[in-house]
């Protein structure tokens, strides 16, 4: 079966079976920024913003997917063009292995886009579903605060 | 929001899956249940999902045929969806937010119908009563500004209290009370507001939660689509509490004790308790519910009253906790929620 679906501001036509998960239509497609961890919801690395919203793609059926937008971190940032978020991580040192990253990162730009003055509490609430087994949340907290802090500032002067 | 097999599958599992709780020691604590989101029996340990899979695989292993999707298919209204289901080709089910079909390896259906396009996912305000969409998400539920200015802030922590943000986002409501996932959290909240599932497709246009669990193992859906949840706002002067009990913040629950009560002065006018996940179907503790009528919200009572939950109660005994550990904390959340309920003024419920 073909779902029409705009994938990082690229609408696509994809050819799915029924029973293909979101994410394995993503990395089948290239998009090797969504990660596979525990395949059933628990890890968040494979989260991606589903129509604005934060999704576990492991569990979203690709077909679920028809006449939405999926936003992937390879929508987010480029090398060289990094988005706050992402620098914000940089700066703090907050990724370690690296491997829970791109699920955060999606989690985080749902949740600044949604709410650009989050509370501590609310990062934390937001980050609740991407486990990181370096255990470095704290520094991942304290980035994406100053992400959100930078975000205002820029979005302040554009205005 | 399921639609079960035919009837002569569902004996021929339920009989295999009475035979392999017989013949394995280490299941004895299993019972047979009709697993709602397959429409097959199935033992249903609760210890973890994979057994829930295990189970399934049972199935598989005594013939009856998980398949492969075929087809998923886009209806527009309810009436189109029922339809596609009743007729198919071939075995078809309802999915919404799918977080509990995506943990499955095999499906017993050949398509699915995705009810999210036709329009089940408001919440609304209808006379003194509520009504929400079976399609609309947890997240919904827990944003909503209808639910916050009900003082229905208990309502609220239980939907703050489902899994993570990216599974609430796309898990409904109905899902999560009527697709079968053993340790939901919201159907002890719902039973407790004294929650109607509003049905098409059936020869019954209403169903109380509590009949719906109360008859599980007959499968009283039987093809039908859940499309709203309805209760009637509780009185002004009515407090509600409810509690996720959790091995650790992000696990599931251990249980969910949800306690709506009335109070006049310092006695009980009428009281409501309901658990979930540590009891093999979601139920309300109607005995200590009459106990505790009329009577005052001292440590005695209270402590009687603890007694009385886990009376004639099948608890469950699994790796996440032992039954005596179950037991025992029951009692404790049950003090807790009750004096909590005393011991708040007016306002929020």
């Amino acid at each position: 079966m073909k779902i029409h679906v705009t994938i990082n501001g690229v609408p696509t036509d994809v050819k799915v079976a029924p029973n293909e998960k979101l994410l394995d239509m993503l990395r089948r497609m290239g998009y090797y920024g969504v990660k596979f961890g525990c395949g059933r919801g628990e890890c968040g690395v494979c989260t991606v913003i589903l129509d604005g919203q934060a999704v576990m793609a492991c569990l979203t059926f690709a077909a679920q997917a028809h006449n939405k937008s999926v936003i992937t971190v390879e929508g987010i940032g480029q090398p060289g063009n990094l988005h706050l978020i992402q620098e914000a991580i940089l700066d703090h040192g907050a990724a370690q292995c690296g491997y829970c990253t791109p699920g955060i990162v999606c989690s985080a730009k749902a949740l600044l886009d949604e709410n650009p003055h989050p509370t501590e509490v609310q990062v934390r609430e937001a980050l609740k579903g991407n486990l990181c087994r370096c255990t470095g949340y704290q520094k991942y907290v304290e980035a994406i605060l100053d992400a959100a802090e930078k975000l205002r500032e820029t979005s302040g002067r554009l205005e | 929001m399921f639609n079960l097999g035919t009837q002569k599958i569902i004996k021929e599992v339920d009989q295999a899956a009475g035979e392999f709780i017989e013949k394995c020691p280490k299941f004895r604590h299993g019972r047979k249940e009709i697993d709602l989101h397959s429409g097959l029996a199935c033992i249903m340990l609760f210890f973890d999902l994979e057994m829930l899979e295990m189970s399934k695989n049972l199935c598989v292993v005594k013939g009856v045929a998980m398949s492969a999707l075929r087809d998923f298919k886009r209806p527009s209204s309810v009436a189109e969806a029922v339809a596609m289901v009743r007729e198919g080709p071939g075995r078809g089910g309802f999915i919404a937010g799918g977080t509990t079909l995506g943990l499955a390896r095999m499906l017993p259906y050949d398509f699915l119908v995705d009810i999210t396009g036709v329009g089940l996912n408001k919440l609304r305000k209808v006379g003194d009563g509520i009504r929400i969409g079976a399609a609309a998400t947890i997240q919904q539920l827990a944003t909503s500004p209808l639910l916050h200015n009900s003082g229905l802030e208990f309502l609220i922590q239980a939907a703050l209290s489902v899994a993570t943000r990216q599974i609430r986002n796309m898990a409904t409501v109905g899902g999560d009370l009527v697709s079968g996932y053993p340790v939901a959290d919201l159907p002890a909240v719902f039973l407790v507001l004294d929650a109607q599932l509003s049905l098409t497709g059936s020869d019954r246009m209403e169903l109380s939660l509590r009949d719906f669990f109360d008859s599980r193992v007959s499968g009283s859906l039987n093809g039908a689509l859940v499309t709203e949840i309805s209760f009637p706002v509780p009185p002004q002067d009515s407090r509600g509490f409810f509690v996720k009990f959790a091995r650790t913040e992000n696990d599931v629950a251990l249980i969910d004790l949800a306690c709506l009560a009335s109070l006049e002065g310092r006695h009980f006018k009428w009281v409501r308790v309901a658990l979930g996940s540590t009891v093999l179907r979601p139920s309300r503790l109607l005995a200590l519910e009459d106990f505790l009528k009329g009577k005052p919200a001292e440590e005695q009572v209270l402590a009687q009253a603890a007694k009385l939950a886990t009376k004639d109660l099948s608890i469950l005994d699994n790796i996440r906790g032992s039954r005596p550990y179950r037991m025992e904390m029951i009692q404790v959340l049950l003090r807790r929620a009750l004096l909590n309920c005393a011991q708040r003024g007016g306002g929020d419920k």
